[in-house]
Order: structure tokens, then C-alpha cells, then sequence
């Protein structure tokens, strides 16, 4: 159930979503996101191009722009909604480690 | 050296391919380089010795009938390339990319989506051509246990190389189910342990490929050492020429593939024109390979007789063998009076297999005046109950027999079926043996004692 299964967001798909908030072309996510991350998520070839292929099934991304092999993608408002619920669900996570969590005796 | 070229038969667990990468990696090392996997063997060429990184992936929607890479997969190949990975090779589903960078991201770091992209491809590449496999072997397995002739599943089971011929078929079902057991078994697993965050599990190749290797191996022997055997001497060259046109009609077929893939044809055509030319192929094959098993094979001469009866006849002249076999039971013994002038042909037929002995009576009469009836019977000893249940069964089956008093006979069962002219067709059971008893005449009850006497173990 695609409900079930985007409830909650691997870092990459975060990322990818969070890339195409501007139109992008898909080649050029990998770097970008290695880019804002400084290395730490690195995101396979293969698996950029199947989550491309299942956010666009899905409609949380749009096809924007053909140029021969490169297509170019930007994310949809269901897709803003999905990247919306989940960085308030990391959000809500992090706030509940302050509160609860011992920092700073660590 | 350099330009030169080699082939090598890879063998690998398909949904496995790290053994493949490592085979791979190890050649690159040695100085061979991967240059193409689309055929049974893989080739390489000479190149200088380098640190080269491989990955296998799969690409679902892929056909090996497509003219080539599709402009979906040629996409993926772009998003490879721009992480340092090129491909090397295509083969349907299957694709293999290179990386020269020492420590490259991976082309999947995704475990879900590489679940998914596997299970995609093998679908196409085990799941339908193995499940196809084995629906064809278990019909013919069922068909050769379960025959329709009344005569057969003695004739089968007696003969030790129908025996071989059944093991070799479900061996060969064995082989197809326990590959996509065993893969659909590690895609459950893979699956339960990428939904609790870890990896696809990995799988033991090496001593996979030795069982199944093993297993074929055991199958062919089985399959062909019957034909090679009873070739006389030509045991070598029947192997030969069997596996000789086998892998003639492969690459025909393959060569077949190629031809259509370089035309640029659409996938649906390339499906059809090659499974037409396939079938066509598969026929002119076994048409001339049962040709050259007949050539090959001594003729099957009958056993000799003692002797030979010409009877003239106003459409020419007849000849009947006589032969003068021990039977265990006879004309004589029933109370007939058997005289020269019967021409009598006393003839005993043996068959025997580590499952059933199987002997076929005949006391034949060719004399033109004589009145004597004539007597057929045959003996089964099975000692496997199973089996005997099984014989006994299909052939009560056959003639509509109707169960009767075994007392008489001294029998542990008795089936009877009384023909329109006063035939009479007996099955008994007496202990492990089965007698088939057919008599022109209903017996007495004194003949019906010597039968019993004489045919019960």
C-alpha cells in the first residue's frame, strides 16, 4: 500500500524530494544532494532512477522538461504535503529527544 | 597478447549477482576485462591488470527480445555514468556496469528498491521460463506413471531404462523447483529483513551451483548412459552426436536472437518470429536426432526360435517361429492333448528392473486343423506394496473386471471378465505377485486347481 509504504521517508527520498522543490534534472540530484548534505547521503544511480520512477507514479513529482535523455522533475503539491508531514514528524522527533532526552549529559 | 579474447561459462545464482561481480573483479585483476555477457558464455578480452569494481543489476522492464538497451534503460546508463559507472553489458533484465573510482557509490543504496528491481527481473528470468520447465516435466512424469495402455506400467516399471528415464525427468523437476524454491524462499527472507531496515540477505552460491551441477549431471547420465550403453560400443559417439546437435540447436537459436535483434524490430515481433523459428528449430531437431538414435542404435533382432512353421496360404506363404520355453504352466497341464500337429510354440518373455519382474507367457497354437485353445498369461512379482497396489489397480481398471471368489483359485484376490464368446480374462493376487490369466475357454474346477498350483510363488 503506497500509504504504508511512504508513511514515513528514507533520508534519500527526503532528499529527492526536498531537491525538486526547484526543477531539476534527474542526473543531477546525486550531486546536489551529496552537495547539501557535505557527503553524508550519498544516493545510488539505480536507486535515484526507481524513486524518480515511483514518485512520479505516485504524483509527488512531475515530469517538467525532455531534452533528449534528460528529463528534469519538480515536486507536486501532494509531493510539498508528503515532504511537509515528514520533516514535521522529524521535527516533533526532535523536540521530544530535547525534552526528554538527557542532552548535554552525553 | 593484447586484442586476444576468451570465453567463459559463468554460472550463478541469478538473483545473487555479488559471486558474479567478485568473478568479475578477479578477471579484471588477472587482465581480462568483461566485454560482453549476452550469450551462454561470457567474453572477455586482454587488457592491462587493474582494481575495476562491477555491479549486476536489473533493469525489470528490459526483454531480451528488445533490438537493444531501451530508452528507459538508456536513461538509468546516463544516471550510472554520472556516478562513474559504465555499462559493459545488457542482456534483457540483466545489465553489468564497470567503475574505475576506488570507492564508488554503489549503483543501489536503496535495499527496498534492489529488492524490488530483482524480484522484477526474476519474474521474466526464472519464475516463468523454470515454472514452464517444470510443468512440462511434471506432465511428462505423469504420463509415464500413469499410462493409458494397460500394458505399460508394467513394461515401465520392469525396465531399467524407463527407470532411468523417469528418475532423469524428476531429477530435471527437482532441479526447476528447487531453484525457484530456493529463490523465492531467500526473496521472503530479503524481504522480511529490508521491511526491519537491513539488507538482502546473501546466498551461499558456491555450494548451490555444486548441488545443482551434481544433479544435472547425475540427470543427463541417467538420461543418455541407457542409449549409450545400448549403442554397442558407439557409447562415446552417441554422447557426442547428442550433445554435438544440443548445442548446435542453441546457438541456432541464439544466432536466431541475434539476427532478429539487429534488424531493429519491435520487441512484440522479435517475441513471435523467434519463438515460431524456435518451435520450427525444435522440431527438424528431434526429427533428426531420432533419426540418428535409429542410425546409431543396433537393430533389435528377435530372439531366435527353435524353429520355423511355413504355412501355405492362398496369399502366399506364412512363417511362424516356434520356440520350446519353459513354462510353468501349459496346455498339458490343463488336460489338452497336444500333438506335433499342433505346431505348439511354447514362449516365455522375461523383463526385470530392481522394482518389478515381469514374465510373459504364450503357448501359441499355428497347427491349421488343431482344436486346441490357445493360452496367454503373464506373471508380475513387485515386492514393493505401493507398486503392486498401484499395478493392480490400473490393470483392474482396464478390462472392467468384476471381483470374484479367490477361494477357489487359492488366491488373496480374484477379478474376473467373461467375454462374449466364452473367454475368460482372470487377474489374482497371490501374496507379491500378480498373474494375468486368459483362457478361451471357462475353466474347471480341476484345471482351476492346477492353475492356482502352478502360477501361485
Amino acid at each position: 500500500m503506497p500509504r504504508e509504504k511512504y508513511q514515513t521517508l528514507t533520508e534519500q527520498m527526503f532528499y529527492i524530494l526536498l531537491c525538486l522543490e526547484e526543477e531539476q534534472c534527474g542526473v543531477d540530484i546525486m550531486e546536489r544532494v551529496a552537495a547539501m548534505t557535505g557527503c553524508r547521503v550519498a544516493i545510488g544511480p539505480g536507486t535515484l532512477y526507481s524513486l524518480l520512477e515511483n514518485f512520479q507514479k505516485e504524483g509527488f513529482i512531475r515530469e517538467t522538461k525532455v531534452e533528449g535523455r534528460r528529463r528534469s522533475y519538480q515536486i507536486t503539491v501532494r509531493g510539498q504535503l508528503l515532504l511537509r508531514e515528514e520533516a514535521r514528524r522529524l521535527e516533533e522527533q526532535l523536540s521530544h529527544y530535547r525534552k526528554y532526552g538527557k542532552e548535554g549529559q552525553v | 597478447m593484447i586484442g586476444k579474447k576468451k570465453r567463459r561459462l559463468v554460472w550463478y545464482l541469478p538473483w545473487d549477482g555479488t559471486y558474479a561481480e567478485r568473478h568479475l573483479e578477479k578477471m579484471a585483476r588477472k587482465g581480462w576485462r568483461l566485454e560482453n555477457a549476452g550469450n551462454p558464455f561470457w567474453i572477455y578480452r586482454r587488457a592491462e591488470p587493474a582494481n575495476l569494481r562491477y555491479a549486476i543489476t536489473y533493469f525489470p522492464t528490459a526483454s531480451v527480445f528488445d533490438s537493444g538497451p531501451t530508452g528507459d534503460q538508456m536513461t538509468y546508463a546516463d544516471y550510472c555514468a554520472a556516478a562513474g559507472w559504465e555499462m559493459v553489458s545488457a542482456y534483457g533484465p540483466l545489465q553489468i556496469f564497470v567503475n574505475d573510482r576506488p570507492n564508488p557509490v554503489p549503483i543501489e543504496t536503496d535495499e527496498g528498491e534492489k529488492l524490488a528491481a530483482i524480484h522484477g527481473a526474476m519474474k521474466k528470468m526464472l519464475l516463468l521460463p523454470d515454472g514452464a520447465l517444470a510443468a512440462v516435466w511434471l506432465v511428462n512424469l505423469l504420463m509415464r506413471l500413469n499410462p493409458r495402455s494397460y500394458y505399460s506400467i508394467l513394461s515401465t516399471f520392469s525396465s531399467n531404462q524407463q527407470l532411468l528415464l523417469l528418475l532423469a525427468i524428476a531429477l530435471l523437476l527437482l532441479l526447476s523447483l528447487g531453484m525457484m524454491g530456493d529463490y523465492l524462499v531467500w526473496y521472503l527472507r530479503s524481504r522480511r529483513a529490508v521491511e526491519r531496515g537491513g539488507a538482502c540477505l546473501p546466498s551461499h552460491t558456491l555450494p548451490r551451483m555444486i548441488f545443482q551441477g551434481t544433479i544435472l549431471a547425475i540427470a543427463m547420465a541417467a538420461l543418455l548412459g541407457p542409449f549409450a550403453y545400448a549403442s554397442s560400443g558407439r557409447g562415446l559417439l552417441f554422447i557426442l552426436v547428442i550433445l554435438g546437435t544440443v548445442s548446435l540447436l542453441l546457438t541456432v537459436c541464439y544466432g536466431l536472437l541475434h539476427l532478429l535483434k539487429t534488424m531493429d524490430t519491435s520487441r512484440s515481433f522479435n517475441r513471435a518470429a523467434y519463438i515460431v523459428g524456435a518451435v520450427v528449430l525444435s522440431i527438424l531437431y528431434t526429427t533428426v536426432v531420432a533419426k540418428g538414435v535409429t542410425a546409431l542404435m543396433p537393430k533389435a533382432e528377435p530372439r531366435a526360435s527353435a524353429e520355423v512353421y511355413t504355412v501355405e496360404t492362398e496369399w502366399g506363404s506364412r512363417n511362424y517361429g516356434i520356440y520350446r520355453d519353459d513354462l510353468p504352466l501349459t496346455l498339458e497341464d490343463l488336460g489338452y492333448t497336444v500333438t506335433e500337429a499342433d505346431h505348439c510354440s511354447y514362449r516365455r518373455e522375461e523383463q526385470t528392473s530392481p522394482l518389478v519382474r515381469w514374465v510373459q507367457y504364450s503357448q501359441y497354437v499355428y497347427g491349421e486343423d488343431s482344436a486346441l485353445p490357445e493360452l496367454t498369461y503373464d506373471t508380475a512379482d513387485i515386492p514393493w506394496t505401493w507398486l503392486r497396489e498401484r499395478c493392480w489397480e490400473q490393470m483392474s481398471q482396464y478390462f472392467n473386471f468384476a471381483e470374484t471368489d479367490p477361494a477357489p483359485w487359492e488366491a488373496d484376490r480374484t477379478l474376473q471378465w467373461d467375454g462374449a464368446t466364452g473367454s475368460r480374462r482372470y487377474l489374482f493376487l497371490y501374496g507379491e505377485r500378480i498373474v494375468f490369466l486368459f483362457l478361451e475357454e471357462a475353466p474347471t474346477a480341476e484345471q482351476m486347481a492346477v492353475i492356482s498350483s502352478h502360477l501361485c510363488p
